[in-house]
């Protein structure tokens, strides 16, 4: 995935040359000035405005939009212990962004609760527990859970998150499991551990936790045709449709080149592990050749 | 005053004059029009001296004011514009010292305008935190609150996809609203 950033840059060097703002030209004296008594009439006001209803739909809107950048940050700093239920819902475009449902704090003491009670409708393979865990922890990190390792010590971000995006998380998550475990059974030479699998891998495309966000997964949607995957889900469809013939080696291969957006990658906490130990070695290598060392992984046992 | 802690406002005032014109700039960036930009600007200010004990310490209080400017741009024409005239004066000396950007001039150039306009507004919006604010996945997800490894994806996608744009050959299409391209027409 790195490799691909390389070879974008180009790009968006071209793009920052592009950008329709100078910032040099923001530091004219006119403007400075101009900002100096913005900033000198905002705090002659009194700070820490009290909350009316009469002030209008739109103070409220306002209220209710730094509310929701401001919970996380305040319970992050320890200065807040509120649930996880904020009761706030997005605003479509914020929906666009951020998915569906209502608001979580993901750093409220019942968060973890919370989140595995929305996840309780999709089913995990047999030995992939794990898997549930590790959305929480690398989805969703709460105060003082590191999104990886080298990060700084500051806790992650003090966002939150929608039910439909962590529904989502645990549908792409467990997906990849029954993926994982779709493939083992058939090495193993399970049938009925192999024909599960894929019954649950068929069915997946339609469960509550992907139509929510994408009704209608299509891996080549005209309307997002820059995606490589299509649709939000759209990655799912070839993997199911390989299971669905008994293509093992075309699963492989969509697994080893990280197809759909490396979603199943990250959801693999076995890999990652290895991906994070391995540190700046394998942050060097080519998409090629990580899908190697992937296809080494697997030919391991994911050991 | 009364009622305001002198450390409180000295920190305020710190932090407007730290970060002002980064945001004066992520704002312009986004805006139709200068008095847009100068009016998102002072609302955001407001409401982070209106909310001065939800401001997060260090860096992530300017990520937390891009995100505040960034839901006062999403509310877009429907927020009511302020007229205070020291949001007129601002506008005005913006018009002065930063004039409407011109036409591409060389034909890579206009192709990524192109490009950049077929883009989602969601992946959109990403690649430019990334590259006109200079922000990691990781501040990313602070300012548009969502987890870090879905910026991480959207950018992979958008990456991938201007990168095929500009290498492909593809009909044109009008860049769409709601970036400063299309600033004070």
């Amino acid at each position: 995935m790195k490799r691909d950033s390389r070879e974008a840059s180009g790009s968006l060097e071209l793009w920052e040359a592009c950008d329709p703002v100078a910032p040099s030209a923001l530091l004219s004296e006119g403007i400075e000035r101009a900002l100096e008594e913005i900033g000198a009439a905002i705090t002659s006001r009194p700070p820490r405005a009290t909350r009316h209803r009469s002030r209008g739909v739109r103070r409220r809107v306002l209220v209710v939009a730094a509310t929701m950048l401001a919970l996380g940050a305040g319970v992050a700093a320890g200065a807040v212990v509120l649930g996880a239920h904020t009761g706030l819902f997005p605003t479509e475009a914020e929906q666009e962004m951020g998915g569906p449902g209502e608001a979580l704090n993901p750093a409220a003491p019942d968060f973890r609760a919370v989140a595995l009670q929305i996840a309780s409708d999709i089913p995990y393979p047999r030995g992939y527990a794990s898997w549930r865990e590790w959305v929480l922890k690398t989805q969703v990190p709460t105060s003082g859970v590191k999104t990886s390792p080298g990060d700084s010590d500051s806790p992650f971000p003090a966002g939150l998150v929608s039910t439909g995006a962590l529904h989502g998380w645990f549908a792409a998550s467990a997906y990849c499991a029954w993926l994982q475990s779709w493939r083992q059974t058939s090495i193993a030479g399970d049938a009925n551990a192999t024909a599960q699998a894929a019954q649950t891998i068929a069915q997946a495309p339609g469960w509550k936790a992907v139509t929510d966000e994408d009704p209608h997964p299509d891996p080549s949607a005209a309307n997002d045709p820059g995606a490589e995957t299509g649709t939000l889900f759209g990655w799912m469809l070839p993997y199911r449709d390989a299971v669905l013939i008994g293509d093992r080696a075309r699963v492989e291969h969509l697994l080893a080149t990280g197809y759909g957006g490396g979603q199943c990658w990250l959801s693999d906490p076995l890999w990652m592990a290895q991906v994070r130990a391995h540190g700046d070695d394998w942050g060097r290598l080519s998409q090629k050749k990580l899908a190697q060392k992937y296809e080494q992984f697997l030919a391991n046992g994911r050991s | 005053m009364k009622g305001v802690d002198p450390d409180e406002r000295a920190g305020f005032e710190q932090l407007f004059r730290e970060t002002r014109t980064d945001l004066l700039a992520y704002v312009l960036r986004r805006s139709q029009s200068t008095e847009d930009a100068a009016d998102v600007l002072a609302e955001t200010y407001l409401i982070a001296w209106q909310k001065l004990d939800a401001i997060p310490s260090g860096e992530r209080a300017r990520l937390w004011l891009f995100g505040v400017a960034r839901n006062l741009l999403l509310k877009g024409a429907s927020r009511h514009r302020s007229r205070h005239a020291l949001v007129e004066r601002l506008a005005g000396e913006l018009r002065r010292a930063h004039p409407p950007p011109a036409p591409a001039e060389d034909e890579r150039s206009s192709a990524l305008h192109v490009a950049l306009g077929a883009l989602p507004e969601r992946d959109r919006e990403i690649l430019m935190l990334t590259a006109w604010e200079g922000l990691t996945p990781k501040q990313i997800a602070v300012v548009v609150g969502i987890p870090v490894n879905l910026v991480r994806v959207r950018l992979h996608r958008a990456r991938t996809r201007l990168k095929r744009d500009l290498t492909v050959p593809r009909p044109s299409i009008a860049p769409r609203a709601g970036y400063a391209a299309k600033r004070d027409r």
